[in-house]
């Protein structure tokens, strides 16, 4: 057996004084897996994401991290608190800072890193994987093309060493070349021994390149399989297409 | 040279008016908080550089600290009392409006019971001396101020610009969710944010001290004035409003020389109509889409 990164138990979470979006969460994480969430719009995807990393704080259930310094309890931690453990958040929307340079957001990407020098060597590795950035250091980052863009986002996610990197929808709004590239980023960052929680709309691209496949519907987990056998289900039909008419 | 000077002494004033105000943009651009209340930290600052000067002949200019030092707590004890309870609410920003319009009539009023309402300045040598370059007239208290006022900001900007917690500032004001997912303490930004704000009042308020006459209600005019300068600039934009502090300055005081110092104030307010009938962002802003 692998070893457990992240663990999520009974997790209900929603927004405001609204209504529980997600309920009943219970998802294992191991090292070096891709875990894949697939589900029709609505079902809860980015909502759980939202909810380990503490951007909405879960009305119930624990979330266990096993970080650098041993076992963590997240639910209840504040967003900052929670990204200097070691675990990494890439949201829908891109989360770069438009308008400082490419290298001021590496340098807040290392925010929390205080040596200097440290910051220095995590930085040139992080350039040192992603050469096109070199190239690019001066320019504000919202000026840079979509492909360029995905390239600093992982850059900025490695320079941390992160233990666990969620991501949420890493093929929105990008042609179809780049999104190759950024399922190559991630099979890579994976293969370094990172634990990666996908969250994609592109179900079959998503499944492609993880290990796992989990199902979500209406806020619960419908169900989870190795990623290759979860196409093949009959459920995912229905989940997609609607009931099938019984004979 | 009349011109030369008139546009010299514009630009001075200027310069203090855009101290006076990047303050304000700063704790705007950072937190969303339009501090109704900035022009009465500058009055406190100026209160603290006139005793200060009355009762230990303090000069207003090595004051500045002191006086910084000041509003800087006074701006800690008010976020702490007004601000941080309600810092996570939905409506955070048009609350803060009400929040700080009280705490302006607040303060107002204590200035008012502490210091009566009459007509102060501080009057160090400078403040009625002048010196000539060739024919141009400069009198050094205006100079002086001008001079400080851009070291300041461009001290400001070096901060913002270079330092870790300076980009984590700007970071923070262009967006606070994103700025949590590297690990920022929004939190401390903002409140170190605000205090910097504060500060910087206080520091204006020391210069003002022996540039115009103050009195307790005098921040009135000012807000409306610092208002037109954070929206002509962008609001949160520091940059812009050096830009527009210094263009509106100059006309101000080309209208006061040319035509009649009354309307010198009308300056702003007419650049404010066009500029939001124009281009509401302002010059640089990226905020009011």
């Amino acid at each position: 057996m692998s070893e457990c990164m992240l663990k999520l138990e009974n997790i209900v979470a929603g927004y405001g004084y609204g209504p529980d979006i997600i309920k009943n969460i219970n998802l294992e994480l191991n090292k070096g897996d891709i875990k894949c969430i697939i589900g029709p719009n609505g079902a809860g995807k980015s909502t759980v994401l939202k909810a380990i990393a503490g951007i909405i704080t879960p009305r119930n259930g624990t979330v266990s991290f096993k970080s650098e310094i041993g076992d963590l309890e997240l639910s209840g931690m504040e967003t900052y608190e929670i990204m200097k453990t070691g675990l990494c958040f890439i949201p829908q929307d891109r989360s770069l800072f438009n308008t400082l340079t490419v290298s001021e957001n590496l340098a807040m990407a290392g925010y929390t890193i205080n040596d200097k020098h440290d910051l220095r060597d995590r930085i040139e590795e992080a350039l040192d994987t992603f050469p096109r950035l070199k190239e690019r250091l001066t320019q504000y980052a919202g000026t840079m093309s979509g492909g360029e863009q995905q390239q600093l986002i992982f850059a900025r996610a490695i320079i941390l060493r992160p233990r666990v990197i969620l991501i949420d929808e890493p093929s929105l709004g990008l042609a179809p070349a780049i999104v190759e590239q950024a399922f190559k980023h991630i099979e890579n960052i994976a293969a370094k021994g990172v634990s990666i929680l996908l969250v994609e709309q592109n179900a079959r691209r998503g499944l492609a390149s993880s290990n796992f496949g989990t199902v979500m519907d209406l806020g619960e987990i419908v169900f989870e399989k190795p990623a290759s056998e979860v196409l093949i289900d009959d459920r995912i039909q229905e989940l997609y297409l609607g009931k099938r008419k019984k004979k | 040279m009349f011109i030369i000077q008139t546009i010299i002494l514009g630009l001075c004033l200027g310069f203090v008016y855009a101290l006076m105000a990047t303050g304000l943009t700063l704790i705007f651009g950072v937190m969303r908080i339009v501090n109704l209340a900035h022009p009465i930290f500058i009055l406190v600052g100026a209160f603290a550089a006139y005793y200060l000067f009355v009762i230990f002949g303090m000069d207003p200019i090595f004051a500045i600290p002191l006086c910084a030092a000041t509003t800087a707590i006074l701006g800690a004890v008010t976020y702490k009392l007004v601000f941080e309870k309600d810092a996570g609410s939905q409506t955070y920003s048009e609350m803060t409006v009400l929040l700080t319009f009280g705490t302006a009539m607040v303060l107002d009023g204590t200035l008012s019971y502490l210091f009566k309402n009459t007509q102060r300045i501080t009057s160090p040598p400078y403040a009625t001396d002048a010196i000539f370059i060739g024919d141009i007239f400069l009198p050094t208290a205006q100079l002086y101020s001008g001079l400080i006022s851009v070291a300041l900001i461009i001290g400001l900007g070096l901060f913002l610009k270079f330092s870790k917690l300076g980009i984590a500032i700007r970071a923070t004001s262009l967006s606070r969710v994103n700025a949590e997912l590297v690990g920022i303490d929004v939190k401390f930004v903002c409140i170190f944010s605000f205090v910097l704000g504060c500060a910087l009042a206080g520091a204006a308020g020391s210069l003002v001290s022996f540039v115009f006459s103050f009195f307790p209600a005098k921040h009135w005019e000012w807000i409306a004035i610092l208002m037109s300068l954070v929206v002509l600039g962008g609001m949160g934009s520091i940059l812009g409003v050096v830009i527009s502090a210094a263009i509106l300055s100059v006309m101000a005081s080309l209208v006061g020389a040319f035509i009649a110092p009354a309307w010198s104030t009308m300056v702003f307010f007419v650049a404010l109509f066009v500029m939001l009938l124009v281009k509401p962002h302002g010059m640089f802003g990226k905020y009011l889409e």
